[in-house]
């Protein structure tokens, strides 16, 4: 079955642009208003839009600003420690000012519940990914908690390519429970890549994995806007 | 009743109905056998009472737990009525607010009649004048 995507955005419960395969008008809306909710519609591309807005598969993916995120509970909270601290470590390096990154890889850090050494691991994969001068001083970021395999892992994630694989043929998927979370991870850091270039005209939604990483869409359009 | 009819009957788009369903604030809907939406008429009264609700202002947090309890059966009754009873408050004081200004808007109408008769009256006492 080929499979067609309709993106669009709604307001007060109604849409408020036609449905659209291109998602660059959705992102305009998406940077213009406040309180909107981004929905996908995906379906067999043999049946027109009007039989998908009935059988298709229908997502909604309610979109948390930086608002939303500041404005939580932050006393306490093991994702924002985590960001707190590696802001510190940063800044013992000449980097490019990336607290938007640190900021929106903790979010989806916190929409992920990850752990607390995988979410510090996700935003130094992520930061180095923005910064390859940091590759040469990555040991510098091992945790004393870390195994083995946790190092091994954070020097894969920051190996290139950084996007998602792309499958030509049907995926077979093989989950391993021992490493569902490092799974997530990885997703992650590779969604985390893609909101990296959203202001970018290569930028696709359609490259994006996770339901949490559509519900940041428009932080990571504040983001892009705050930390220039 | 197919999706376009009750979106029809109701002022609403076919997406808005899906919209409703996805999140929660009416249970899901009745299919026929080829898969396409056949609204029953329990679905249509979820229909129109999501729609009054949320036009009253209820958030799709306080309508789709509303929802959900409602199809856990009768042991949620209580919890139910407390959804409906904290609803009503916000109502209440949304309509309080709006009482204020009308009562407000109302004084400032009287104070401009109060005016304009003044200026009415001056203007007719000149006119004797001259």
């Amino acid at each position: 079955m080929s499979k067609k995507i309709y993106y669009s955005a709604m307001q007060h419960d109604k849409l408020i642009m036609p449905w659209q395969t291109d998602s660059k008008n959705i992102l305009n809306a998406l940077k213009r208003y406040k309180g909107v909710v981004l929905v996908k519609l995906m379906g067999d591309k043999k049946y027109s839009l009007d039989d998908l807005i009935d059988i298709g598969d229908l997502y909604v993916y309610k979109q948390e600003t930086m608002d939303d995120f500041m404005n939580e509970k932050t006393c306490g909270s093991i994702y924002l420690d985590s960001a707190f601290t590696l802001i510190d470590q940063l800044e013992n390096y000449p980097l490019k000012n990336d607290l938007g990154a640190v900021y929106l890889a903790t979010a989806l850090a916190q929409k992920l519940k990850l752990s607390k050494k995988l979410t510090y691991l996700l935003i130094v994969a992520f930061i180095s990914s923005l910064n390859h001068n940091l590759f040469d001083n990555i040991e510098d970021f091992y945790q004393t908690d870390w195994n083995d395999f946790d190092k091994r892992f954070l020097n894969k994630l920051i190996e290139e390519p950084y996007q998602a694989p792309n499958f030509d043929k049907q995926e077979i998927k093989i989950e391993f429970s021992k490493f569902t979370e490092y799974s997530k991870a990885a997703k992650a850091f590779q969604d985390l890549y893609q909101l990296s270039k959203i202001h970018k005209i290569e930028f696709s939604l359609v490259d994006l994995q996770l339901k949490e990483s559509f519900e940041l869409i428009q932080m990571a359009l504040e983001m892009k806007s705050f930390f220039k | 009743m197919n999706i376009k009819e009750v979106a029809q009957k109701y002022d609403l788009t076919a997406d808005t109905l899906r919209y409703y369903e996805k999140v929660g604030l009416i249970p899901k809907v009745n299919r026929n056998e080829v898969g396409y939406r056949d609204f029953t008429e329990e679905d249509i009264n979820w229909v129109e009472f999501a729609k009054c609700m949320r036009n009253a202002g209820m958030s799709v947090e306080a309508l789709s737990k509303y929802v959900a309890l409602f199809q856990k059966g009768d042991s949620t009754i209580a919890e139910r009525k407390q959804i409906l009873l904290d609803q009503q408050a916000i109502m209440a004081e949304k309509l309080s607010d709006l009482q204020a200004t009308y009562k407000r808007l109302t004084k400032k109408v009287d104070n401009y009649d109060s005016h304009i008769a003044k200026f009415e009256e001056e203007k007719l006492e000149n006119k004797e004048h001259v």
